[in-house]
């Protein structure tokens, strides 16, 4: 029996895989392309290290868990109200991020695919995540396994359609940058493409070497998104220019608009790529719901797990339908940087901190 | 060394205590009324008749020829002697009336309570004959029968080692079904043993018929269990095999199939033959049934998706000839199809049920004359007809036929898919299978356990 054991390093690897294609392919291409004027990887790699980072300083806070898990630890040592002032901010980017990414999408169907069927009708497809979520983490890794096997087909197989059409001239500079992106709203914007380990964080116990595995198998999820990510960026800057691909919302959906080869039998690469991002949008959802889910039960062990994962799916998805426009959609992504800035480097370090401080406390009580 | 049965009875005989009923009239009162049941006289001890009571039925004519055959004047020491079988047996009333019901035959003289089993059963069973739901071209060609002591046999003969363990109960208030439990010691999962073990002793039913029925007992708690949860297979050499990975084999009396657990979902797509042929052309083979599975889940909703909701998905070439084979049929694309799936889903259930010298005519009327008849009356497309034709085929690849059985239901589920929300509506049914799938556990083990093999594993 597998139940209750922790996420392998291969499972961990998966996760972060679909976070990436989950959310790399819309927004994020928009944002990065304006964020610079330079080379378009010296963003993409400086964001790339911060995510490492973040994730050295989670690995750090985990491996002092001793086999518990992160929320219980620090409702330990800080008590609920401590702890639930640390964590709130972290629910908040989670509430945020799983409303944004369920109506983002549904908004993208609409706009691509299916224009007569109503938001609320595609905003429904939270219950199959909200059923996944309750499952528990082991359901969610398997189905992740499964999944990447079958999205990373696709997209790669996306991708490569789409190189034969690039001019390799436009994709420059190549190497100069001026560091004009630090200064740049849309730079820090980018920022939630990088942030898939914080939710398995969130849930299940850690010991050392589970926090040690948690690092390496991030840390190469993160090497192998940022080529991912650099994909989504660079192949509509090749195809359009990077003048174009400024002024486009989505230019990699636009990217997938302009594939056209007498030997693919299907003419709407678009559609297929809308399809196959729902491989990765349903797990990723799942994923977050459980997270918040586990840590409502933390903080809240007399809840039932079936009410709250209900409670939480009917949430979001009464958030996600009540978002005027695709305009407010934007805001959002710009109004939670600071929520997510919290979420990486402020949350693990404070914790890091208040679990040092409580052993010290033990240190002194026993001395 | 067993005591001689002469001896046995004059020791019943003197022990009696005389307030006790005779077993004699208690058999009569217990099996009244039952036309196959024989009470008869075969000798005496000193002035005390002695009884031989069997049901007709059950027992072996020729192993109670000792008793029958004989002159009246025979002595009955010398009759007695002549008992070829396992040893005797003493038992009281309770004992006695079981025996009989699995085919024994109880000696007594009138008037003790207690007498001698005699096991002169006979079960009626088929010859071990070649596999009917799992043929193969190379490998073993035999297969399991009804009978649970020739099963045990074809195991044992493939696992000559003291490692090979049976582990037996009953299960049936009425039927009280022997059904055992084989493992290879070092290799079984000694939890999954206990777990199983546990679940059969509870099992409450009045009879066990066959081991379709004993997974159901097993997965009655589950609820939702849609997929099979244990592979069905009738083949001794893939029993065998799976033992030595440190799988369990359930064995039913009565039931030539076997019950291999726990297993995960790609032990479905594995045939026997796989084992038997070169591994390259056993991962074409797998390759090809995966391929099918999905052309046989995914075909008939694509067919919808791609001519109803998603039509610009397609090249216009292919569009236009996907409409063009419609034109003139009056119905939606998805009545259409779901009208085509449920025709061909008929024709396989008809040639399943019929004899064999009907059902190929049935398979002919139906597939060929039907299918040419529904496209000249303009019910249905051309291209349907086509569509249809492959998902049928495809399905037949499949190797187990629970497996088979459950695609056959998929199919439905994923084109309602597509006709709500086309290719959209395909990849969400798909993804939520997925989940489900991630769910399931096969007592104990994950059902989605990694397709690939970890080292130390046995080779497929």
């Amino acid at each position: 029996m597998r139940i209750g054991k922790s996420l392998s390093g291969y499972e961990q690897f998966a996760l972060q895989f679909l976070f990436f294609g989950a959310s790399a392919g819309f927004v994020y291409p928009s944002l990065l392309i304006n964020s610079t004027k330079g080379a378009y990887w010296f963003p993409l790699a400086t964001w790339a290290i911060a995510a490492l980072l973040s994730c050295w300083l989670y690995s750090c806070l985990l491996a002092r868990l001793q086999g518990r898990e992160l929320v219980g630890m620090l409702n330990d040592s800080l008590g609920r109200l401590g702890s639930g002032l640390l964590l709130a901010p972290v629910f908040l980017f989670i509430a945020g991020s799983l409303t944004v990414m369920l109506r983002a999408y549904s908004e993208l169907i609409t706009m691509t695919m299916l224009p007569t069927t109503p938001l609320m009708f595609l905003n429904g497809m939270i219950v199959a995540a909200g059923a996944l979520a309750w499952a528990g983490a082991l359901p969610i890794a398997r189905a992740a396994k499964v999944l990447m096997l079958f999205g990373a087909i696709f997209s790669l197989a996306l991708m490569i359609a789409g190189i034969s059409e690039c001019k390799w001239s436009l994709g420059g500079p190549w190497l100069r940058t001026n560091g004009d992106f630090f200064g740049n709203k849309h730079f820090y914007a980018g920022s939630f493409i990088w942030m898939g380990f914080v939710f398995t964080a969130l849930t299940g116990k850690y010991t050392p070497e589970s926090s040690r595995r948690y690092r390496k198998s991030y840390t190469a999820a993160i090497a192998v998104g940022a080529l991912w990510s650099a994909g989504f960026i660079y192949l509509p800057v090749l195809t359009f220019g990077p003048e174009l691909s400024r002024r486009l919302t989505f230019p990699y959906v636009s990217k997938m608009d302009s594939i056209y080869h007498y030997w693919i039998v299907f003419e709407n690469m678009t559609a297929i790529f809308i399809s196959v991002t729902m491989f990765y949008v349903l797990l990723v959802m799942a994923m977050k719901l459980h997270a918040l889910g586990e840590s409502v039960k933390s903080l809240f062990p007399a809840f039932k797990s079936s009410w709250i994962y209900v409670v939480l799916s009917v949430l979001f998805y009464a958030a996600a339908s009540a978002i005027p426009s695709w305009r407010d959609l934007e805001h959002q992504v710009f109004n939670s940087i600071g929520l997510r800035m919290y979420t990486m480097f402020v949350f693990p370090a404070l914790g890091l901190g208040s679990l040092l401080h409580k052993r010290k406390r033990m240190e002194k009580r026993s001395a | 060394m067993t005591a001689h049965p002469f001896a046995l009875l004059h020791r019943i005989r003197e022990k009696e205590n005389t307030s006790a009923p005779a077993l004699v009239s208690l058999l009569e009162e217990t099996f009244a009324g039952m036309s196959d049941f024989a009470k008869r006289p075969i000798g005496t001890i000193g002035s005390q008749p002695v009884f031989l009571c069997y049901l007709t039925s059950l027992v072996s004519s020729q192993r109670l020829s000792f008793a029958v055959e004989w002159e009246e004047l025979t002595e009955l020491s010398t009759r007695v002697d002549r008992y070829t079988g396992p040893p005797f047996a003493e038992g009281s009333r309770e004992l006695c009336v079981d025996a009989i019901c699995g085919g024994a035959a109880i000696l007594c003289l009138e008037g003790t309570s207690a007498g001698l089993i005699l096991d002169i059963s006979d079960t009626q069973h088929r010859n071990v004959a070649s596999p009917v739901t799992e043929n193969v071209l190379q490998g073993p060609l035999y297969a399991f029968n009804e009978d649970l002591q020739t099963n045990f046999a074809l195991i044992r003969q493939r696992i000559r080692s003291a490692k090979l363990k049976i582990w037996e109960t009953k299960i049936g208030t009425a039927s009280r079904t022997r059904t055992a439990i084989c493992y290879y010691e070092g290799a079984v999962d000694i939890e999954c043993l206990a777990n199983v073990q546990a679940m059969l002793k509870n099992i409450v039913v009045d009879g066990l018929q066959d081991t379709g029925q004993l997974l159901r007992l097993l997965v009655a708690k589950k609820k939702m269990r849609l997929f099979p949860l244990a592979v069905s297979s009738e083949r001794p050499d893939r029993a065998v095999a799976e033992l030595l990975k440190g799988k369990l084999i359930l064995l039913v009396d009565g039931s030539p199939f076997a019950l291999i657990l726990p297993a995960v979902y790609t032990d479905f797509w594995h045939s026997p033959e796989d084992l038997y042929v070169n591994v390259y052309v056993s991962y074409f083979l797998n390759a090809l049934r995966f391929l099918a599975m999905f052309i046989n889940l995914f075909l008939p909703a694509f067919y919808v998706a791609l001519t109803s909701v998603n039509i610009d998905v397609n090249r216009l070439e292919i569009s236009l000839a996907a409409a063009a084979s419609r034109e003139g049929v009056p119905y939606p694309v998805f009545i259409e199809t779901f009208l085509m799936l449920i025709v061909i889903d008929f024709i396989t259930e008809a040639g399943i049920r019929l004899p064999k010298t009907i059902s190929s005519t049935v398979t002919m009327v139906g597939g060929v004359v039907l299918g040419q008849a529904i496209i000249q009356a303009n019910i249905v497309s051309n291209l349907l007809v086509i569509i249809v034709a492959a998902t049928a085929i495809t399905n037949f690849i499949v190797i187990d036929y629970q497996m088979g059985l459950v695609q056959r239901v998929l199919k439905y589920f994923i084109a309602a898919g597509a006709t709500i929300a086309g290719l959209l509506g395909i990849v969400f049914c798909f993804t939520c299978l997925v989940f489900y799938l991630s769910c399931l556990e096969s007592f104990g083990t994950p059902y989605l356990t990694s397709l690939m093999r970890k080292k130390g594993t046995p080779s497929p």
